[in-house]
């Protein structure tokens, strides 16, 4: 009954900040301010859901794979957040939805 | 239905969302919904294998998560390389 309840509550927190974070993704206004969102959903949220599956089946296969994915994507999310965060600020991609034509190259005379 | 595959229900209808998201903004935003999407995605993958004690599919949310990463970090550096 206990095992229940703890997997009960630690579900319900992990739904509960992905929705806030899909919200806040939906809710702002440009790129840059929609990436901190990420960071909630992709750092707290998976270790919930281990929490959750080692509440039920400790440190079998389903366990252990649990926690590598929270390892994973607690190491992984920033470098991504921070790889299109550095893509926003340069300004590229910012508004077009399909890449321009590439141009011609200049040839220089000597 | 036991709790992980409510939980499962509620995290793919929090997909769709993310899935308007990335048809209808800029580039970046839809970036930004396919990274949040695909880390609900492998939570979801998740919960339903416990739901269902199917252990495959946590394997599929391990293979799913480490594609995603190298698919968005693939996207951005497309983006970057822009003129």
């Amino acid at each position: 009954m206990a095992t229940r309840l703890v997997v009960d509550v630690l579900l319900v927190l992990a739904i509960l900040i992905q929705a806030l974070c899909v919200l806040g993704v939906w809710r702002m206004p440009n790129a840059l301010d929609r990436l901190h969102f990420l960071a909630p959903a992709t750092s707290v949220a998976p270790w919930l859901v281990a929490g959750a599956v080692w509440a039920r089946e400790l440190l079998d296969h389903q366990g252990i794979v649990a926690l590598l994915i929270a390892v994973f994507m607690l190491g992984w999310q920033p470098v991504l957040a921070h790889v299109t965060a550095r893509a926003a600020a340069s300004g590229r991609g910012s508004g077009r939805t399909s890449p321009e034509p590439a141009r011609p190259r200049r040839r220089v005379s000597t | 239905m036991n709790a992980f595959l409510w939980a499962a229900t509620a995290m793919l209808a929090l997909l769709v969302p993310c899935g308007l998201l990335a048809v209808r903004g800029s580039i970046l935003d839809r970036v930004v919904a396919l990274q949040l999407g695909s880390a609900i995605g492998t939570m979801a993958l998740l919960v339903m294998a416990e739901g269902f004690h199917r252990s495959i599919y946590v394997d599929l949310a391990l293979v799913f998560g480490l594609s995603s990463f190298v698919a968005t970090f693939a996207i951005v550096h497309y983006l970057e390389r822009w003129a």
